[in-house]
């Protein structure tokens, strides 16, 4: 998946839907993203890093500081504001994947004659 | 500290990542990091190819540097917008730092006229102390506040890894235009008639003397910002050296 066009908001569509139900931290976002898509999403670990803060920027997450094991993890999770940015990514998404849905399943309309 | 990232750090700062999101990321990337080796070794892979296999699901330095300049958002505001920051922001900040300086000075003169009313001390002329604490005050807006600003420039411009330039024309517009104004006191001896004054020589009507005095503390503000900025300089790449 490398066309932008279609890859535009699929990462913010996939975090947030995951921090929707529970705050977690990058690593632990990155197992449930690979888990829950069966590893059809693999990108570069680190560049959710970005999606989270540019998120986070535009108040669609909200992050603390949680002290685990000695260790100190930023948790994230989203807002009211991530919470309706994620329905209307899931209206754009469901747009295109209807769109192309059409397209592979039922072929041309118009047949060459 | 662990040094990893530190390439990727630098790299960001120069393409104008605002300080806090290369810091934060750079924390961020480096406890993924462990955790991925401490996954790898739990599943049975000795340390370095733990190590390497980490590396490898982060993702490249390339990788990862395009990703994060691809949203602008997380630019510092000085990379975004330099003429403002360089340009406007110096004069700004002289004309805050002598508003401060006057409606403190303002303060502590009122204060102490109330006080000297209530307590009925009052004695002309103003206590030493007073006079001092004032001519302090002025002294630091006057002469200080034009090399603090620049000195402010250099240490925001440094950490952000601003071009030269920006610096520079900063500095220097600071230092110009801080030349020329005085914040001054004149007493009286009379309770409640010393007057606090602004003065600036590039205005009508353009006094003769501030124009000359102005001039040598120009002269003298642009040779310690100078100074400054190349000890600055020698003292950041002995750093990048080590």
């Amino acid at each position: 998946m490398t066309n932008p066009n279609f890859m535009n908001g699929v990462p913010e569509l996939v975090i947030l839907k995951l921090l929707q139900s529970r705050e977690m931290y990058g690593y632990e976002l990155v197992q449930a993203i690979r888990t829950q898509t069966g590893d059809a999403i693999s990108l570069g670990e680190g560049v959710v890093y970005p999606v989270l803060h540019a998120l986070e920027r535009e108040g669609a997450l909200k992050s603390r500081r949680k002290a685990v094991n000695g260790r100190v993890r930023v948790y994230y999770t989203a807002t009211v504001k991530g919470t309706k940015r994620l329905a209307g990514l899931f209206a754009q998404w469901n747009r295109i994947a209807g769109a192309i849905g059409g397209v592979t399943t039922e072929g041309p309309h118009v047949q060459a004659v | 500290m662990s040094r990893r990232f530190e390439a990727l750090a630098e790299r960001l700062l120069r393409a104008g990542v605002a300080p806090r999101h290369v810091r934060r990321t750079i924390g961020e990337l480096r406890d993924h990091f462990d955790d991925l080796v401490h996954e790898g070794i739990a599943g049975g892979l000795p340390g370095p190819a733990a190590e390497d296999a980490a590396r490898t699901r982060i993702g490249s330095d390339d990788t990862l540097a395009a990703e994060i300049l691809a949203r602008p958002e997380l630019r510092s505001i000085a990379a975004r917008h330099p003429l403002a920051v360089f340009g406007l922001g110096p004069v700004l900040m002289l004309v805050g730092f002598i508003a401060l300086a006057v409606v403190l000075e303002a303060g502590i003169l009122e204060l102490h006229l109330a006080f000297v009313r209530v307590t009925g001390t009052l004695r002309p002329p103003p206590p030493e102390w007073l006079r001092l604490l004032v001519a302090t005050l002025n002294g630091i807006a006057t002469y200080g506040a034009p090399l603090l600003i620049a000195g402010g420039i250099f240490l925001l411009g440094v950490r952000q890894r601003t071009a030269p330039a920006w610096m520079l024309a900063g500095a220097a517009i600071v230092c110009i235009l801080g030349g020329f104004h005085a914040v001054t006191m004149t007493w009286s001896t009379l309770p409640g008639h010393s007057e606090l004054g602004v003065g600036f020589g590039l205005a009508p009507p353009f006094p003769h003397n501030m124009i000359i005095a102005g001039l040598w503390r120009v002269g003298a503000n642009l040779a310690v910002a100078g100074l400054v900025y190349r000890l600055w300089l020698r003292r950041y790449w002995l750093q990048s050296e080590i």
